[in-house]
């Protein structure tokens, strides 16, 4: 088959491999966007997945076609809080019916809670911890099949449209799940003075998510496993801190995935330009990294351009207060530059903005595909 | 004591600066002195993190440490005892209920000496008006982590503008999504994507209205 012909699976897979994808990839995570596009609440998307499913199918007939989207409508009103250690809040729940999702990151955690889980397990304490940001350990099980089932249903579906759904399931390592649950303050506080028990905890923790994300994955036609890892980089912590608490965890979890056939993304939010270099430790051709527009991607793709596929990174500020022409061009210069040889998914930074611009979204379509602007 | 403290905060040896503190305290040391001395060292770690040696975790750990000696200098001065640089609107805009990096730009305006008045999360335009009006306070901190909080920005802008009071204060904003082209956007007249660059502009902004011979104190 040649790079023309290539279904989205296997575009991505090419791309992923770091070779010729044909054309530009365009993957997207629209969700809050296509909500507020397709004129239905926030609180719809999060409540009514059918009413959230309409409005992305919309979304995709008017502004797309794109390859692949890093999730579909949310299967539960769960479906975020479960891989989230922070309270959040919902739209017509917490906040207003049109609010995009937030979260309320406060300390939900104590440091002694690293010494129950070296010494309890992290399972006994995740029973404990759950109830401190609004959810019944009850629920979790049900929440979770019905997750699948829209996931499995919704991916057969988008199939059919040629799209393919990037992300199987989410793995928030402990660095970055302690890092919330502690609260930013007192998780870097943590690193300072009391480093060893920070550091049995996340030992004692990374295996049980490990065995409980494969255990998930079975099954599963996406190979894709998104790790949110914004707190490892340089905004946040030093080269030394990256290095003793972050860099272990992160080895050990994208090895083991990608032995077991999984494609680690890894959603880098913040700057990690000086990070970028670390990152060739990791297994070639093997991971998609994520990044948001605070990295400079073009230094990325220098360093990383034979190791491994990029990911992003049009910025909330663009395609909020940006033209389309502006969008266009944007979009065509990275396409140019950094997927040059292969190796480029093309998206937004982090997230598609809930207030974008439809016609800049629109424009990055047209990018990829070469209609005029 | 004086360097010693200093150098303390600079090693980030919470032990140390805070035995130094309880020290100087039992010499008799005027409680305003060791103050300024702290405010040394921190002005010493904002220059590392401007210079690209210190990162964020470093900032939130010398904010820490200034707090706790802040605890036991505390009960030792009259409010009005150290010097005030001015006062400092600060909130996350309506919509958004960020609060990360506003905190930490409030602590080190602390410790850099303003006076601050926090308004927390999600404060709509009115609120921020009642406190500048009941502050008099010249400078106004606007954060949002969120694109769909720019409006808000906006309107809040708006709202100063309404009051009468545009004229007499600077807005900043600030945010990891703020941008000069967002500051046009929403009529602010400045912007820092991180706390140590908006303090700056703030010590910037009551130095200049102190040359002018404005008040800038409450």
């Amino acid at each position: 088959m040649t790079p023309g012909n290539l279904s989205s699976a296997e575009r991505l897979a090419a791309a992923v491999a770091l070779e010729e994808t044909g054309r530009a990839v365009l993957g997207h995570s629209i969700d809050s966007f296509a909500a507020r596009y397709a004129g239905i609440s926030q609180e719809a998307w999060w409540f009514d997945h059918a009413a959230a499913d309409a409005a992305l199918v919309m979304t995709f007939e008017e502004l797309g076609p794109w390859d692949t989207c890093l999730a579909f409508a949310p299967g539960h009103p769960l479906a975020f809080a479960l891989t989230a250690p922070m309270r959040v809040q919902l739209p017509g729940r917490d906040l207003p019916p049109d609010s995009p999702m937030q979260f309320d990151e406060s300390e939900f955690m104590t440091p002694d809670d690293y010494d129950l889980i070296v010494e309890k397990g992290y399972p006994e304490f995740l029973e404990n911890f759950l109830p401190r940001v609004g959810i019944e350990p009850s629920e979790v099980p049900s929440a979770r099949a019905e997750i699948v089932r829209h996931a499995q249903n919704d991916a057969a579906a988008w199939r059919e449209r040629g799209v393919h759904l990037l992300c199987a399931t989410k793995l928030r390592l402990p660095f970055d799940w302690f890092s919330y649950a502690r609260s930013l303050t007192g998780f870097m506080i943590d690193m300072f003075e009391r480093p060893k028990r920070l550091i049995a905890a996340m030992d004692a923790t990374l295996p049980v998510m490990l065995d409980d994300t494969l255990r998930r994955l079975e099954g599963s036609e996406s190979r894709g496993v998104f790790l949110p890892m914004a707190r490892g980089s340089a905004t946040f912590i030093s080269p030394a801190q990256f290095e003793r608490f972050c860099m272990p965890g992160l080895l050990l979890a994208v090895e083991r995935l990608v032995e077991a056939g999984y494609v680690p993304i890894l959603h880098c939010d913040a700057d990690w330009t000086p990070r970028l270099e670390r990152l060739l430790d990791l297994p070639p051709r093997s991971c998609i990294l994520q990044l948001d527009e605070q990295t400079d991607i073009r230094k990325a793709k220098q360093i990383l351009g034979d190791h491994m596929c990029l990911y992003g990174n049009v910025s909330p500020q663009l395609l909020t207060l940006g033209e389309p022409d502006e969008v266009k061009r944007h979009c065509e210069g990275l396409i140019e530059d950094v997927g040059a040889g292969g190796g480029f998914i093309l998206g937004p930074a982090c997230t598609m903005p809930t207030d974008a611009k439809p016609e800049n979204v629109r424009a990055m379509t047209q990018a990829v595909h070469g209609k005029g602007s | 004591m004086k360097e010693q403290l200093a150098d303390a905060f600079v090693a980030l040896d919470r032990e140390r600066c805070l035995a130094l503190v309880r020290e100087s305290i039992d010499q008799g040391v005027p409680a305003t002195e060791i103050i300024d001395q702290s405010r040394i060292g921190m002005g010493r770690i904002g220059d590392k993190y401007a210079a690209g040696e210190y990162y964020l975790s470093e900032l939130v750990m010398a904010g820490h440490i200034f707090g706790e000696s802040m605890k036991l200098l505390e009960p030792l001065i009259d409010g009005d005892a150290t010097s005030k640089l001015g006062t400092v609107v600060v909130g996350t805009v309506a919509g958004d209920i960020h609060d990360l990096g506003k905190n930490i730009f409030c602590s080190l305006l602390r410790a850099e000496g303003f006076d601050v008045v926090d308004l927390g999360v999600d404060v709509p335009p009115e609120r921020f008006v009642e406190a500048v009006t009941e502050s008099g306070a010249r400078v106004v901190g606007l954060s949002c982590l969120l694109t769909v909080a720019f409006d808000a920005m906006r309107r809040t802008v708006e709202g100063f503008e309404a009051a009468g009071l545009r004229d007499r204060i600077t807005i900043l904003i600030g945010g990891s999504i703020v941008s000069e082209r967002v500051c046009a956007e929403v009529g602010a007249d400045g912007f820092a994507t991180d706390a140590v660059i908006g303090v700056r502009e703030c010590v910037r902004i009551v130095g200049s209205l102190a040359e002018a011979g404005e008040e800038v104190a409450s």
